[in-house]
């Protein structure tokens, strides 16, 4: 079995036809045709695998465990941590704040709504998250998963604070809609165009 | 010299590095939009109940290059926060160790500053920071010549200028 996972997964990464790889396989070896679609899967989504560890005991290996490792590994090695704010995502991309939020057609008063998750993530158009996440190179699942944790405030140490009572930090979140509607700095068409798709939305779900 | 002259002294450079002279007749709309041309930051305008003012008349933003600001506010309250919020990215490191929960102003915090000596760390940045917004936006020399050589009241210094009497007064 180990032999038999190596080799598959050798004549992957070599081969410039994968899915014809895995067809012969399959062809030969119908009884291994679970093991072989997952570890066809992974090397799609993860790329070349490493080799495969060497069992404790090679007279009696514990396949299970072997494969279980192998795979384990794959996701380890490509496993990305999750997002933890929109900025340093965009910064690692040298994406400009401005740039990032033109793109999405949202101001940027907007932008820093979603990084600090004022804005109900299930009022988000599924369309702007998915822009969003082509802009991080992250997963749209990636993405929905940091904007539907709970409100943060911004860090501290980027502001001062000027009021006449102390701030509301349990401040409730906005549906997108009223985002939209309150945003003075937000150009009319992006803010029809969004309020359109909203609307659209609400429709489909309603 | 006292920390007020410091913070003074650093208002009217940043005054005159910006372009507008010591006692020349500048709106404070027209310092603030230098200000934003200098710094890259935007002026946010948002209602009250916006979850990102937090019940903050201002607040500013420096990872987003910019100051949220309560519009329900008279315009010229909104120059004067904005002035103030600009001299904390002037005047205070980011890494001051800001506690948020610590940053309301409990008590008004004088514009002057002749009453803070004792005050803790956090008033003192509040004080430095009203000190550098008014000179900037009214500094000495403009503010003798108009008092003494124009004879004009504070109220018509003010409403020249786009701020609130206070700061005249101060």
């Amino acid at each position: 079995m180990l032999a038999f996972h190596g080799d598959f997964h050798e004549a992957l990464t070599q081969a410039s036809d994968s899915r014809a790889i895995l067809r012969g396989w399959m062809d030969r070896y119908p009884q291994h045709a679970a093991d072989l679609l997952e570890v066809f899967a992974q090397h799609i989504d993860f790329g070349p695998l490493p080799p495969p560890p060497l069992p404790a005991e090679p007279d009696r290996p514990d396949f299970g465990a072997v494969h279980r490792r192998f795979l384990d590994a794959a996701r380890g090695r490509t496993q990305r941590p999750p997002i933890t704010a929109l900025r340093d995502e965009l910064a690692r991309g040298r994406i400009h704040l401005d740039d990032a939020a033109r793109a999405l057609r949202i101001s940027k008063t907007i932008l820093r709504k979603l990084d600090s998750r004022l804005i109900a993530a299930a009022t988000l158009p599924d369309r702007l998250v998915q822009s969003l996440a082509e802009q991080l190179h992250r997963s749209a699942s990636e993405l929905w998963d940091y904007l539907g944790q709970p409100p943060t405030v911004a860090s501290a140490r980027v502001m001062a604070f000027k009021a006449t009572a102390a701030p509301a930090v349990d401040s409730a979140q906005q549906d997108f809609s009223e985002a939209l509607r309150t945003d003075p700095s937000l150009p009319e068409e992006d803010r029809e165009h969004w309020l359109e798709e909203t609307e659209t939305a609400a429709v489909w779900e309603g | 010299m006292t920390w007020t002259n410091d913070i003074r002294r650093k208002a009217r450079a940043k005054r005159l590095a910006l372009g507008h002279g010591l006692d020349a007749v500048v709106s404070a709309m027209e310092v603030l939009a230098s200000l934003k041309q200098e710094t890259g930051f935007t002026r946010e305008a948002l209602p009250y109940s916006d979850p990102v003012l937090m019940g903050a008349l201002a607040l500013p933003d420096r990872e987003y290059e910019a100051i949220f600001e309560d519009e329900t506010l008279p315009p010229e309250e909104r120059h004067c926060n904005a002035a103030h919020e600009f001299a904390h990215l002037f005047l205070h490191d980011a890494d001051a160790g800001y506690e948020l929960l610590d940053l309301a102003d409990a008590e008004p915090i004088p514009l002057s500053g002749g009453k803070v000596e004792g005050y803790s760390p956090r008033q003192r940045r509040e004080a430095e920071a009203n000190v550098h917004a008014a000179e900037l936006l009214l500094p000495g020399p403009l503010s003798r010549h108009l008092f003494l050589e124009e004879r004009l009241p504070a109220r018509a210094i003010a409403a020249a200028l786009g701020l609130p009497p206070r700061v005249v007064h101060a």
